[in-house]
């Protein structure tokens, strides 16, 4: 054992040599053969070049720093593991790892290397801070602001903050392009992975809400945890829950729910499905508003011409058999009228022959030959009055006689007063 | 033939004469006279109706269509 005291006329070591023996020494207490369990948090995102090198730090904040490295042998599995779980080391990030110290002695420098990394630890805490993250907007009612927001019946202004050119857009604008809608989409192309995705999606939202669109659609096809990690972002779902336009979000593939997608006012689980959803609505929208009334129309005039057409039947049915019994009737008025005409005529002439025929018998009982013939005689003067007293007469004067077969002349001779026989 | 103007004043005339016919008051007279005016209008009609009942005939197949 070395004293701390002293002078260098022992032999002094290299810095080559003395940094051996640390490293031997170091390797009996801390080497392969006696790896240890330790946890702390990453200062800084990891730099990355095929072995992964990373600094970390007491979690609970005290000063104390280590280096360490992880080759790519053993990181790559590592890595894609903590990708399908889409779990990505960056700065704060907490790990678990397994490690052995070593000396690298052209820096002088002391780190681990690590052999293995508790994953299902890491996932734990990825979880659980995703619980805490959904808990708190939750009750600060972020997740909930974006459903108030109105989504007119047949949305057709529509925002849409997608990656051009990758599947998902294609299918989501693919199902608007075969509606047959009149669909107006403003496209704020974003970048929907990785850590510079949330400012973009952030952003692109605060753009398309300021312009007083019918909806905005936020959509990204399918792939793994790690490549939809960015709709899980506090900014992104806060982004939603504060702005007035209705979000609607179509995200991943079936299964996947991120923290977006409880933000917005509907969800679909592909932005196909979301494509449909919204074509559907505007769809039943203009069913309901032009369709539908159209078809009861169209409908209505058709009874109304079944039952003109019926009329009009009817009517040809009913005019002329009207007209032809109008015409008989107005015959059999003629005929009547006729008929009480002549006979009132006949009754007339009748009544009046009858009339005459009486008189003409009146007439002939007062007739004087009636009288003559039956004996009587009647005389007159010569004035032709006829005498019906004696008073009438003077001696001398001259009579006719009338009788039955002629006439006589005579002379009064004498006359007496009122003799009766 | 002669002038009896509308159906409706024909008739009204023909329901005069007929009414006047009827009544107490005519004389032999008169009673020609009405005869001939009542004649002359029955007349009248009649030929309006005949001529009326051949258009009717004539019409009747565009409005009574067998295929409906």
């Amino acid at each position: 054992m070395a004293s701390d005291t002293g002078t260098s006329t022992d032999s002094p070591l290299s810095v080559s040599d003395y940094l051996e023996e640390v490293a031997v020494t170091l390797a009996g207490e801390f080497g392969r053969s006696s790896q240890r369990w330790i946890r702390g948090e990453l200062t800084k995102d990891p730099y990355e070049k095929r072995h992964l090198y990373l600094d970390v730090k007491d979690a609970s904040g005290a000063e104390a720093l280590l280096r360490a490295k992880c080759w790519e042998s053993v990181w790559t599995p590592i890595k894609a593991r903590l990708r399908e779980q889409g779990v990505t080391l960056k700065a704060g990030t907490v790990l678990n790892f397994l490690g052995y110290l070593d000396v690298y002695k052209p820096r002088g420098e002391m780190s681990v290397t690590i052999t293995r990394v508790d994953v299902d630890a890491m996932l734990g805490d990825a979880a659980l801070k995703l619980a805490e993250l959904i808990k708190r907007l939750t009750a600060e009612g972020v997740l909930s602001a974006n459903k108030e927001c109105e989504v007119p019946e047949m949305p057709l202004r529509i925002g849409l903050v997608a990656s051009p050119q990758t599947e998902g857009y294609k299918d989501f604008l693919g199902q608007l392009d075969r509606s047959g809608l009149a669909f107006e989409v403003t496209v704020v192309p974003t970048t929907v992975q990785g850590d510079s995705a949330p400012p973009a999606i952030v952003q692109a939202i605060g753009q398309l809400d300021s312009l007083s669109l019918d909806l905005i659609c936020v959509i990204r096809g399918g792939g793994s945890k790690a490549d939809l990690a960015c709709f899980d972002d506090e900014g992104v779902a806060r982004a939603i829950g504060t702005a007035v336009t209705p979000i609607w979000t179509g995200i991943g593939h079936t299964g996947d729910t991120s923290v977006a997608d409880m933000a917005a006012n509907y969800y679909g689980i592909t932005p196909t499905e979301l494509g449909v959803h919204l074509v559907q609505r505007s769809t039943d929208a203009y069913a309901r508003a032009v369709t539908e009334p159209a078809s009861r129309l169209l409908e209505a005039v058709r009874d109304v011409l079944d039952e003109t057409t019926q009329r009009v039947q009817s009517a040809r049915r009913e005019i002329l058999s009207t007209a032809r019994n109008r015409l008989t009737s107005e015959q059999r008025t003629l005929q009547h009228h006729s008929n009480t005409m002549i006979r009132a005529a006949r009754a007339v002439v009748s009544a009046s022959a009858e009339h005459l025929a009486s008189t003409r018998q009146l007439f002939a009982a007062y007739d004087p030959q009636r009288r003559l013939d039956q004996g009587w005689s009647i005389a007159t003067r010569a004035d032709g009055s006829i005498v019906k007293s004696v008073d009438q007469v003077a001696v001398g004067d001259g009579l006719v006689v009338r009788v039955s077969d002629g006439t006589i002349h005579t002379t009064v001779t004498d006359e007496k007063g009122t003799t009766h026989g | 033939m002669a002038d009896v103007g509308s159906w409706e004043v024909a008739t009204q005339e023909l329901d005069e004469i007929v009414e006047y016919l009827e009544g107490p008051d005519v004389n032999v007279d008169d009673l020609i006279a009405k005869l001939q005016r009542g004649a002359e209008i029955i007349e009248a009609l009649e030929a309006r109706l005949t001529a009326t009942k051949a258009k009717v005939e004539e019409i009747a197949p565009r409005v009574d269509r067998g295929d409906e």
